[in-house]
């Protein structure tokens, strides 16, 4: 109880510093907000065994939004000055490094697919991208890697080791479409870097620095609902931080805003499965029902639980175009835990248009082998959508461009579609030991369809320096993703049923955090997979070393050592015999001359030996 | 000399026909699968020929990615014919080498017959000869002749000319020819290589050997380009063996756009060759004759087979610059030594293992010294001309970073064409025995290595390493058995000289 005073006493100086804050920020048309909300909602297994014992698996997601905007008569540039809100160190970083927008993910666990689309599509382990503004191209694999470096000291993950051979640059699965197109056609100083480190382990130590950039850090407010025990023992949690500017409260950077902003969004998704109904009503609330402390910087404090299973279905205007599966969703009050409002909404949780069916890494032995990826896409929609698959394969993977093979319904794309010079795919292959080859496919597919991606590849021998300290765990081919814009559709509810007086909402509620939900861009993660290299010996460098560069040296020496030497012709057979013989003498006479004096020495010195070695040719002495 | 002619070329057909017969029944793929990387490497596979293809018709750069690293001129060769129908690039591959083994035939012969350049040539000088100045041996050939005219030069290197190496040696007693006496003759096992290596039956030995030892037979059957840049080297040494610059030149241009690393020290022997048979014109006339037809043939390929990557309506200098860059983009990459996948060779496994730092030097060391070998071995043996050329071959096929079968190969067949030096070769039967049983367990061992993962990398590292030492062994004691031959020769030609003086 005191420490609740305690925490209480604090926020209350927190807020008090906050009030004479805004009251500078006024004066400079600054405008700062901190809102957070979370969503609690319950999938009932659907299984025959899940279905009979009343499993049910919970969804959490918890999101903070920090946006900073500021009229500017200068113009569209952002000041980066008088840090209220905005994490500072988070915010200097951007700014030293011109980013325009920037996500980081980290993921662990599977995301099941009855819990449809998850608000943080996530690659398993680490994954970053950012839009860098940059001269050229090697100023921004310059900037990238200082961002990466100082990313990973803020996030504590060993980001700095996307070095090269694990960056990427596809042209269109990242990055929000810009707010005017024909700005960025010709806007050449933007670069999309993309990196992905599939075998990171996403753990305490990343949370912990992420949550210390809100406002109210982790002492307060929804962040306190983020219990690391619970967060790293559930099924799947996913943690993304994205930063983006904004312009006029909208996505994007235009030459005409007036007023320009930063945006920076911590979400949190989390999914315990399986869990008996008792326990379930439960865990909803389990963390909140402790020690929730308002956070007196947020402007907004949202929990919405789901009510019940009801199907909302039938009460809605229009058809629900997301999937069937309705439901209705309570707003709590923070303070309490009481039903804010009296009215439920019914709400439709998104379901996914495309879904990956299948994936797995294919061959015998540590040489060569291939990896298969299979799509569907649900029957929900009409017209066909514009799918793009991007697939990142690192140079140890030699992709064989041939090999290359891309399936809607069973038909083969042919590959002039893919490779040729004016084709909406891109493929770039790899070198030797540089950047990866991407593979990022565009094509349409209709409703119902199923595509299948395949490719073949040839082990590279690395030298053994390029090898990680554990190489039998093998290497990764990183997580494919396939996106797509959410199509509109007239008569559909695409723009989600929760009142329009939220400006912001878990996409869990239909809402998508970044305006409304056509157009919205989805992604869609194929799990990464893992291959056997084959190993050199890592004890043998010195053996190898020596015994290699003798052959040598016997070819180069040997061969020069014959050509400049007089040439010596064997004398007569009856000549060399008797050489040899006259030899051989001269040598048993030597020996026997040394063997007399050994014994005279061990006569001498060591008569014991002697006598002994003297018994067993059994000569007395 | 008829029937050695029509032996060997019905055995070429045999072993042409050998190889169809497997390719045809799918043997091709199953060999591949047992020894894909022994057999061929990414740098003369015709799977990465294919690769390169696909991409040129696709309208990219063939040497994109890792797949194809050979000549543009290859690909230029092979595309048609990939593209028309299946078997046909194999079938190329067939001809090429039953074309070989006519040329390596029909070079043997050659060597074999006094050519009428060496009557003249002996007519010549044996009128300078005259009891001073001249070699023992010259003097040997030149006795029944007229003496040679005063002033003129033995060779260009003041040596006795040794074209004809095979009938040189009529009338000498078989311990001067061969190295060998009757006792040691009626010794058990040498009946083989009586067999074998008769000089009079080298031709047929030779086509034998080339179509049927199961190095350039699997090479063959197993898709190995490299097959083409061999085919143009030998031509040129057999145009130049016949006098016709101009084949010769075109020759060693068609074998240098394949690969100029390989046989650009293959100018060497072509040019001694060719200044021998002229009444010894000065090597500067024929270099001047030689090189720049070669250059320009080399250009010329290139610049054909990449007509369509070239920019049009371009200066020359800056197309000569593409066509730099073309033939750079596939050849540093050979040079660059990034791919370390494991060949029979010993590079591989060297960097792989060799630390980072020291890399490049080795990489510098490794390559440059085979280059100091040209030079002592040109002047060595500049009055063999043919044997210098198999002899750089060879040597061109030891110290390549990406060996493969067909080296070992055709290193046989170019030693059965100097039966007699071969004769003069100690541990010829073990060393060749340690070729053959390391070339059996390396499939093995990449297998248990690879696939089943019950052996490591060091199993097929032993192979290559004894392999490599036994190819090798082989190589010096050839260079060696060829100057104890010239010495006894040498030797014996100044006894008869001593005797006919006492006399």
């Amino acid at each position: 109880m005191r420490a609740r005073a305690r925490a209480r006493a604090a926020a209350g100086a927190v807020a008090a510093w906050c009030v004479v804050a805004a009251a500078a920020a006024a004066a400079a048309a600054v405008s700062e907000s901190f809102e957070e909300e979370a969503a609690f909602r319950r999938v009932r297994d659907a299984s025959p065994r899940g279905g009979a014992r009343g499993w049910e698996d919970l969804v959490t997601h918890v999101q903070f939004t920090v946006r900073w905007e500021q009229a500017s008569a200068a113009g569209p540039a952002f000041a980066w000055e008088h840090f209220n809100l905005f994490p500072m160190q988070f915010g200097q970083t951007m700014d030293r490094f011109d980013v325009e927008e920037l996500e980081m993910t980290f993921s662990k666990g599977r995301w099941r697919q009855r819990w449809g689309a998850s608000p943080v599509p996530a690659a398993q382990g680490v994954e970053v991208w950012a839009l860098l503004r940059a001269q050229d191209a090697p100023s921004a694999d310059e900037a990238w890697r200082a961002l990466a470096a100082a990313l990973a000291g803020l996030s504590c993950a060993s980001l700095d080791t996307i070095v090269d051979s694990r960056i990427a640059r596809p042209r269109h699965t990242f990055g929000m479409p810009p707010l005017n197109t024909s700005e960025t056609v010709t806007d050449e100083t933007l670069f999309l870097q993309y990196g992905q480190l599939s075998s990171e382990a996403s753990c305490t130590e990343n949370l912990a620095p992420l949550l210390k950039l809100l406002p109210c850090r982790g002492n307060a407010g929804l962040a306190q609902v983020l219990v690391p025990t619970e967060i790293f023992r559930a099924d799947h949690h996913a943690i993304r931080l994205h930063f983006r500017r904004v312009c006029d409260s909208r996505r994007g950077w235009s030459a005409t805003c007036k007023t320009p902003g930063v945006e920076l969004v911590l979400s949190v998704v989390l999914a315990h499965g399986r869990l008996a109904p008792a326990h379930a009503e439960l865990a909803t609330l389990a963390p909140m029902r402790t020690a929730v402390e308002e956070c007196p910087l947020a402007a907004a404090s949202r929990v919405f639980v789901e009510e019940s299973f009801s199907n909302a279905t039938t009460e809605m205007t229009c058809t629900p175009f997301l999937g069937p599966h309705a439901t209705r969703m309570r707003e709590l009050a923070l303070r309490d835990l009481t039903p804010h409002d009296a009215v439920t909404k019914p709400v439709i949780p998104p379901q996914p248009l495309v879904r990956v069916t299948e994936r797995f890494a294919s061959g015998v032995g540590r040489t060569e082998g291939g990896v298969v990826t299979r799509l569907s896409t649900s029957s929900d929609f009409v017209d066909p959508i514009r799918l793009q698959y991007f697939e990142m394969v690192p140079a140890y993977l030699r992709v064989r461009p041939s090999s290359v093979r891309l399936e809607v319904n069973g038909v083969q794309v042919p590959a002039q579609d893919l490779w040729g010079p004016g084709a909406a795919s891109v493929i770039s292959l790899s070198s030797f030991y540089g950047s990866p080859t991407q593979l990022e496919l565009t094509f349409d597919v209709a409703p119902g369809s199923s595509v299948l991606v395949s490719y073949a590849f040839e082990q590279a021998f690395l030298p053994l320096w390029d090898f990680p300290p554990d190489p039998n765990r093998g290497f990764d081919i990183p997580a494919a993703v396939a996106s797509y814009s959410i199509p509109h559709q007239p008569g559909l509810c695409v723009q989600g049923v929760v009142a329009d007086d939220l400006p912001l909402a878990s996409p869990l509620l239909g809402r998508g955090t970044h305006g409304p939900v056509a157009g919205r861009r989805m992604r869609e993660y194929a799990a990464p997979l893992l291959v056997s290299m084959p190993l050199p010996d890592f004890s043998m460098p010195y053996n190898v070393i020596t015994l290699s560069s003798t052959v040598f040296a016997y070819l180069v020496g040997t061969t020069i050592s014959i050509l400049l030497q007089e040439v010596r012709v064997r004398p007569d057979p009856d000549e060399a015999s008797q050489e040899t013989w006259k030899r051989r003498k001269r040598m048993l006479k030597n020996l026997f001359f040394v063997a007399l004096v050994g014994l005279a020495w061990m006569y001498e010195n060591d008569r014991d030996t002697l006598q002994e070695l003297l018994h067993h040719v059994a000569i007395p002495i | 000399m008829g029937g050695a002619w029509e032996t060997a070329a019905w055995l070429t057909v045999a072993g042409g026909a050998l190889r169809w017969a497997i390719v045809q029944n799918g043997g091709a793929k199953a060999l591949a699968a047992v020894a894909r990387s022994e057999i061929v490497t990414a740098a003369s596979s015709l799977e990465a020929l294919r690769e390169g293809v696909f991409l040129k018709s696709l309208g990219r750069s063939p040497y994109e990615g890792a797949a194809y690293r050979a000549s543009p001129v290859l690909l230029d060769v092979f595309a048609p014919l990939l593209e028309a129908r299946s078997g046909a690039a194999e079938a190329l591959l067939v001809a090429v080498d039953m074309a070989i083994a006519l040329i390596l035939v029909a070079s043997t012969m050659a060597l074999m017959r006094p050519s009428k350049v060496q009557t003249e040539t002996s007519t010549r000088r044996g009128k300078a000869a005259a009891g001073e100045e001249a070699n023992p041996i010259e003097r040997r050939l030149t006795a029944e002749t007229e003496p040679i005219p005063p002033g003129a030069k033995v060779n260009n290197f003041g040596r006795t000319d040794f074209v004809n190496n095979l009938a040189i040696h009529e009338g000498l007693p078989l311990s001067v020819v061969e190295g060998t006496d009757a006792a040691s003759k009626a010794k058990a096992g040498s009946y083989v290589r009586m067999a074998l290596l008769a000089p009079q039956r080298a031709p047929v030995t030779v086509a034998l050997l080339y179509m049927f030892n199961p190095y350039s037979l699997l090479a063959c059957v197993g898709g190995n380009v490299s097959s083409l840049g061999t085919l143009a080297a030998l031509f040129a040494l057999w145009r130049a063996l016949r006098r016709d610059t101009l084949g010769a030149s075109l020759g060693i241009g068609a074998a240098l756009s394949v690969n100029p690393l390989q046989y650009s020290s293959l100018l060497i022997p072509v040019v001694l060759q060719l200044s021998h048979g002229r009444g010894y014109k000065s090597l500067l006339l024929t270099i001047a004759q030689v090189v720049p037809v070669a250059l320009l043939t080399l250009v010329g390929l290139v610049r054909y087979s990449l007509r369509e990557s070239l920019p049009k309506n371009t200066a020359a200098p800056k197309a000569m610059l593409a066509v730099e860059e073309s033939i750079y983009s596939g050849l540093l990459r050979e040079v660059d030594l990034s791919d370390l996948s494991p060949n029979v060779g010993l590079w591989w496994y060297f960097f792989v293992e060799v630390f980072e730092e020291a890399r490049s030097f080795f990489k510098i060391a490794f390559r440059a010294s085979p280059l100091l070998l040209v030079l002592p071995l040109s002047v060595s043996f500049s009055h063999r001309p043919q044997l210098l050329g198999h002899v750089l071959l060879v040597l061109a096929e030891l110290s390549k970073q990406y060996p493969d079968a067909s080296g070992i190969g055709l290193m046989l067949s170019l030693f059965a064409m100097h039966p007699l030096t071969v004769k003069r070769m100690p541990y010829v039967l073990p060393l060749a025995i340690g070729v053959l049983s390391t070339s059996i367990m390396l499939p093995v061992m990449r297998h248990m290595w690879l696939t089943v993962g019950s052996g490591n990398a060091n199993y097929y590292y032993f192979q290559t390493l004894i392999c490599q030492f036994c190819a090798t062994s082989l190589f010096v004691h050839f260079v060696r058995a060829t100057l104890v031959r010239d010495r006894v020769l040498a030797d014996h030609a100044e006894q008869e000289d001593r005797h006919r003086k006492n006399a």
